[in-house]
């Protein structure tokens, strides 16, 4: 039975990494058992053997290319963030590859979740901007037409034949004048609204001399 | 610690001192696992860049041994992957109705070329030792680590590595035994 042990621990024992009693019971059976101790010459024969080999020899100039190549080439740096998210990924992988069946069911489930997601936002958006579009249309032809039969403002061909920049400026005034209205709604400040609108005037009337002299230089 | 926020001329200091201390030993260990001295080279090369590469995540409290034959250890045996493809690629190619060629390019490892540099008998018993064996026994003996170490690298218990070593030790007995007996 020492046998075998001694022949579990020897390694141990030539390394010195056994405690004192251990130690003391190999030498024990040392002393006596003469086929653990031709193991024990063997052994450190071989290691003598194997001490005096001769190195395979590096040439000169073989480490100057090593270090050429190994410095050419940026050292890997990975952040905590990056390892963190590989890890995550990883453990996923993990999860997913210890479920056994239905493994393509899965994945086609998923694809046909994540497809019917993008067509129901998508198509929700289109809804949405349809109306906004729709109702901001209506209320700038509202404005526009108020405007136009009530204050004879020639809008429409104004923004025509005014650079797009001033046909915005007017319609910016316009709806500045419909707040007016539609906070005072009987026209109780209708001076000042008069006021604005002639203010308005004037200045369409403006633009449209400066433009006129833009236009001639062609 | 990692070296991760470490300066460049600090990655190139430990980078110099890792070479300074470990390249003989692990081109010993790489020309005696894989036989000649081209393919040697080469795989010497590739582990010298794996080093400098993996540096950053390398850690201060870690030993420098273990870690860098663990290195060397991965580079051969994505050498010998390399190999087995390359040869199983040709084989299936050139001449897949011989059978005996296949199942030679089955186990790479064990079907090495032995350069003619090898002249030392001791040495050829050693270049001709199993491929399992020779690995721990060169882990052992050439990189000086302990059991507990070549375990880790190798990913297996202690029992198993001192079972394979005294095999190893058996096999290069009854070598050495048939050479004295032959002279």
């Amino acid at each position: 039975m020492d046998c075998i042990w001694t022949k579990n621990n020897l390694f141990f024992y030539i390394e010195n990494q056994l405690k004192k009693a251990e130690k003391k019971r190999i030498e024990d059976h040392l002393s006596h058992c003469d086929i653990c101790n031709e193991e024990l010459l063997s052994y450190k024969n071989i290691t003598a053997r194997y001490a005096s080999l001769q190195d395979f020899d590096v040439p000169n100039n073989f480490i100057s290319i090593i270090f050429k190549n190994s410095i050419k080439k940026p050292a890997r740096q990975t952040s905590l963030l990056q390892r963190l998210i590989t890890e995550f990924i990883r453990s996923w992988q993990r999860k997913w590859a210890s479920i056994p069946t239905f493994k393509p069911a899965y994945n086609i489930i998923s694809i046909f979740a994540v497809l019917i997601l993008i067509a129901f936002w998508g198509g929700l958006h289109v809804y949405k901007n349809d109306h906004k579009n729709q109702s901001e249309l209506i209320q700038i032809f509202e404005k526009e037409t108020f405007l136009e039969h009530t204050y004879q403002l020639p809008l429409n061909s104004c923004s025509i034949e005014l650079n797009f920049d001033s046909g915005n400026e007017i319609k910016h005034v316009c709806s500045k004048i419909m707040d007016l209205k539609i906070k005072h709604e009987s026209f109780t400040h209708f001076l000042n609204i008069d006021l604005e609108i002639n203010s308005l005037k004037n200045k369409i009337n403006q633009m449209k001399e400066k433009n006129i002299f833009r236009r001639n230089p062609s | 610690m990692h070296l991760m926020n470490r300066s460049d001329k600090y990655l190139k200091k430990k980078f110099e001192q890792i070479f300074d201390t470990f390249h003989q030993k692990i081109f010993n260990y790489i020309f005696r696992v894989v036989g000649n001295r081209e393919s040697a080279e080469d795989v010497l090369q590739d582990v010298f860049l794996k080093i400098y590469q993996g540096l950053p995540n390398y850690r201060e409290q870690q030993k420098l041994a273990p870690w860098v034959f663990s290195i060397t250890r991965n580079v051969i045996n994505d050498y010998f992957r390399k190999q087995n493809v390359y040869q199983s690629y040709f084989s299936e190619t050139d001449d897949f109705t011989n059978p005996e060629l296949n199942s030679k390019s089955e186990n790479s490892p064990e079907s090495i070329v032995i350069s003619q540099e090898i002249t030392n008998s001791f040495e050829k018993i050693i270049v001709n030792l199993s491929y399992k064996l020779k690995e721990t026994f060169l882990l052992r003996h050439e990189a000086g680590l302990s059991f507990k170490e070549i375990s880790k690298i190798l990913d297996c218990p202690v029992n198993t590595l001192l079972g394979r070593m005294h095999l190893a030790n058996k096999e290069i007995r009854t070598q050495i035994k048939k050479l004295l007996d032959e002279d």
